[in-house]
């Protein structure tokens, strides 16, 4: 990889090619940006923010599951594609702002080994097995991820195989080199790459799964991965040592996803023998500031169901991959979930994982789960952002590239698969500092697809005209904290109050995007006695007025362009820790799997396009991350 | 798919895990080796089977274990020279795609990828300069009249647009837009994705530094362009790390391309009745 001589500042020179208007007075009364990662200022810079959308979940051929799906597009190719251009047969509507492959990290070593002709494994019985996609070998592959102990494959990295952590760490290496390519250093800063992989830790069958993402260049030379540490709090421990405090430019975050494949797991608060539990939530609520919950493998927000996070919430009936009646998990975990099995826990979701947060913070004086939310794709064919119901290919190369074939796919969950959605992040400009900054300071949200834009802000005191007014981001900013945040200190008798704004996705000519039926406002608070409630508030839109014709797809009836609300919640207790985070509801559109039945003809429809537990249509949405109220 | 996993399997818990792989499975055991070879059972391959059994199942399998697993890959064998035998393959498109697949990739894998010089490099970006040009900028401010706010949005921005013409602070003016009224330098592909095409397109006949009107999908917005960046085509330092992957992928499609040239010339295709301006098409096509 070449790099640019290595510079710790880099001093704003004046737009040379702009025009001398001085007409942009805010963007100037800045003081210069500095770059960790040095490029040229970005010319796009906004102090108000910019919207930008991408995807922080994307597999290629070095992840051993996606190879054994046939997928040959290589981090290269999945950065070229998320940049609009066409890789595999296929290109982008629209090309996203940033990406990050994220690969996984286990097996890198031992995918090139069995893929690479002539390499020292490559005619091991487990390698042949391997490249014929045999069942036992992907079983293999998978259980050694499933382990407290986990042990590299003797036949392929012991004596007389393969170097695997210096074969690993070149793989990385071409990793960062794709990242490297496709990153934007110019100052039309078009495209931020972040350089990323997946951890894969897997216990009892439950997910445990986290995407790892560098904030600039300078990232370990290796990455920690389920094999050099087992369990999160060994990779956080050494994310922190290894990157955060041993290597100068080095900072990151994991972002776990699939908590609804975790039967509990992933968010039950674990101590080490011997750790103070407020240091870990501390080291946990630095290092994992985000959720994913919202990706190909289903919805994590929310589910009807499941004891302590409120009342049946009817658009908490989206996405979901297990239709089954599920055991609660109460207050314990199970196993499974992977193979959508075992108990179904609230800390699978959004809201029981926020409201265990602050009852962890009542305990320990530290909120180990103030969480963020984004969404993203989780493809596993190297192709960031396809994320449109109407063009979906599935997610498993050849196996599900055809109509019929995806909606009798079996992994994990064929039809009721998604195609999955973005992150959108408001960010000031797009290099990879500033949206990593937005990202860590939870300006970020997710949606299921749809580029929907949203801001959210809290204050104590907004003018109620708000919504009305052009300068509300302006406003906004000055007065309060925008989603993400935690609002400062109560003056006396004063109630919190939010403002939610936004504007539909306008879609493409191809396209169109849909309009919005609903804004609503979801409250979580702890009682007097630090249990938890969830309270869902509609503030805005006509709700249901809208339909779809079921045999053409034809929306009947449009939602709104933009909804926007100034809201101040009418029984804040100020002695309770509080949570508001924003939903946002588009109009009802044909999902993708019904769309699939409609290409064939009648007759040879299988029968899952006739199953009513499959929804036709689609409610796509956008969640935005939580602003936080602390009792006063 | 379910139906090809036998049954004693299915019971075992280490491999429930193999749930994920069955689509696989099924496909590639259509497509095992085996066509010409023996049915026969021999001491290598029982050691063989008792090999892959032990590492499957994480013991040491029973010898009635072996024979059920040899059995069923006899099984499997004897169905896949049936299979071929009644031309089950011939037709089956799955079957074609994956080897068109296959066979695609071993030619790529031909290619030599060697290393370029700046010369070749910049031979890639000049080949094509559109895909490498970065496209104009443009930074702008924007007061918006929302088609759901005004019956006529139109006369609205009309308005709008005289009292900013007469000096008027465009901050104070206007409704409510989520992304702001300032915008960085942004190319016309970003604004498409906010306000749609019509806006974008406007943007080009604008004049800098002055307000006028455009459409959108929203409604009607005044905008003036506060700066302009125009297109350029990066220099090599720039663009280095993405020729170089460019110049490799073409190196790749090359290698591609010759192996088809090659096999055009050994499957000729026959022209019959073909009219004589088809037949030269096809062989401008080289086909």
């Amino acid at each position: 990889m070449t790099r640019m001589t290595r510079m710790t500042r880099m001093i704003a020179p004046p737009l040379a090619l702009a025009l001398p208007l001085a007409l942009a007075a805010c963007n100037n009364a800045e003081p210069p940006r500095t770059y960790d990662d040095p490029r040229e200022p970005c010319a796009d810079h906004n102090p108000q923010r910019n919207l930008y959308f991408g995807d922080l979940h994307v597999h290629t051929a070095y992840s051993f599951d996606a190879w054994i799906s046939d997928v040959r597009t290589d981090p290269a190719g999945a950065y070229r594609f998320a940049r609009g251009e066409e890789v595999a047969g296929d290109r982008l509507a629209r090309p996203l702002d940033f990406a990050a492959v994220t690969d996984h990290a286990e097996y890198l070593a031992e995918v090139e080994g069995c893929t690479t002709p002539g390499s020292l494994v490559y005619d091991t019985q487990r390698c042949v097995d391997f490249r014929a996609a045999d069942d036992a070998a992907l079983v293999q592959f998978g259980l050694g991820l499933n382990s407290e102990t986990p042990k590299r494959f003797e036949d392929l990295c012991g004596p007389g195989g393969l170097d695997c952590p210096a074969r690993a760490a070149a793989v990385w290496q071409r990793v960062q080199d794709a990242g490297e390519q496709a990153y934007d250093r110019s100052a039309a800063c078009e495209f931020t790459s972040l350089i990323a992989y997946e951890w894969s830790g897997v216990r009892k069958l439950a997910n445990l799964h986290r995407n790892v993402i560098f904030r600039t260049r300078d990232v370990p030379a290796a990455p920690i991965s389920h094999f050099e540490a087992p369990t999160a709090f060994e990779l956080w421990s050494r994310l922190q040592s290894e990157c955060r405090e041993g290597l100068p430019g080095c900072d990151v975050l994991a972002i776990p996803h699939n908590s609804n494949w975790s039967n509990g797991n992933l968010f039950v608060p674990e101590v080490p023998e011997g750790s103070d539990p407020a240091a870990v939530a501390r080291l946990r609520a630095e290092l994992e500031p985000l959720l994913e919950v919202y990706q190909h493998k289903g919805d994590s927000e929310c589910s009807n169901g499941v004891s302590g996070i409120g009342e049946p919430d009817e658009l908490c009936d989206f996405e979901k991959l297990r239709t089954d009646e599920f055991e609660d998990c109460g207050d314990g975990v199970g196993s499974q979930g992977i193979l959508s099995r075992g108990c179904v826990s609230r800390l699978d979701f959004l809201r029981g994982i926020l409201l265990r947060g602050m009852q962890e913070e009542a305990k320990l004086g530290v909120n180990p789960y103030r969480l963020g939310v984004i969404a993203s794709t989780d493809t596993h064919n190297g192709t960031p952002g396809k994320v449109e119901e109407a063009t979906y290919r599935g997610h498993f190369g050849t196996l599900e590239s055809d109509p019929a074939a995806r909606l009798t796919a079996a992994i994990p969950a064929g039809p009721r698969n998604s195609p999955g959605g973005l992150v959108a992040v408001w960010s000031e400009e797009n290099s990879r500092e500033a949206i990593f900054d937005a990202l860590r300071r939870r300006e970020v949200y997710g949606t299921s697809g749809p580029r929907i834009a949203v801001r959210m802000f809290a204050a104590w005191d907004l003018p109620n005209d708000l919504c009305e007014r052009a300068d509300l981001v302006e406003v906004a900013d000055r007065r309060g904290v925008p989603m993400g945040g935690v609002l400062g200190e109560r003056p006396e008798g004063a109630a919190p109050q939010l403002v939610v704004a936004a504007q539909r996705d306008v879609g493409t000519p191809e396209h169109p995007g849909s309009g919005l039926a609903r804004l609503q406002i979801v409250k979580g608070w702890l009682d007097a006695a630090g249990d938890g409630h969830i309270a869902v508030f509609d503030v805005a839109g006509a709700g249901d007025e809208t339909s779809v014709d079921m045999d053409t797809c034809e929306p009947r009836g449009a939602g709104a362009d933009a909804l926007c609300k100034v809201w101040t919640d009418p029984d804040h207790d100020p002695t309770l820790p509080t949570f508001y985070y924003a939903r946002v509801i588009e109009t009802p559109t044909c999902r993708w799997s019904w769309r699939d039945c409609l290409t064939l003809p009648t007759g040879e429809r299988p029968a899952i396009c006739d199953d009513p537990t499959l929804p036709r249509t689609i409610s796509e949405r956008a969640w935005t991350s939580p602003i936080w109220v602390d009792p006063s | 798919m379910m139906r090809r996993v036998p049954r004693r399997v299915l019971s075992e818990p280490l491999v429930h895990f193999a749930v994920l792989g069955l689509v696989f499975f099924a496909l590639h055991a259509a497509l095992a080796p085996g066509r010409g070879e023996a049915l026969a059972v021999d001491g290598e391959r029982v050691r063989a089977t008792e090999l892959a059994l032990a590492r499957r199942l994480g013991h040491d399998p029973t010898p009635a274990e072996i024979a059920a697993a040899l059995r069923i890959e006899l099984d499997e064998q004897r169905l896949y020279r049936e299979a071929l035998a009644l031309g089950l393959e011939r037709d089956d498109p799955i079957v074609r795609r994956r080897l068109i697949q296959k066979l695609r990739f071993v030619h790529e894998d031909l290619a030599d990828p060697g290393e370029p010089d700046d010369a070749a490099l910049l031979a890639v970006r000049d080949a094509d300069p559109a895909r490498y040009t970065t496209p104009a900028r443009h930074a702008l401010t924007q007061v918006f009249a929302a088609r759901e706010r005004h019956a006529d949005p139109q006369a609205a921005a009309q308005a709008l647009l005289q009292r900013l013409q007469a000096g008027v602070e465009p901050t104070s003016l206007g409704d409510l837009c989520v992304h702001g009224q300032r915008f960085g330098e942004r190319p016309a592909a970003a604004y498409a994705g906010i306000f749609g095409a019509k806006f974008a397109a406007a943007l080009s006949d604008m004049s800098p530094g002055t307000w006028s009107i455009a459409p959108s999908e929203l409604g009607w917005h005044v905008v003036r362009i506060d700066s302009i960046s125009p297109p350029v085509l990066p220099e090599l330092a720039t663009l280095r790390p993405r020729l170089r992957a460019d110049w490799e992928a073409t190196r790749r499609d090359a290698s591609s391309e010759a192996a088809l040239a090659e096999l055009r010339a050994r499957y000729p295709a026959t022209l019959i009745d073909v009219p004589p301006a088809m037949a030269t098409a096809l062989a401008e096509q080289g086909l």
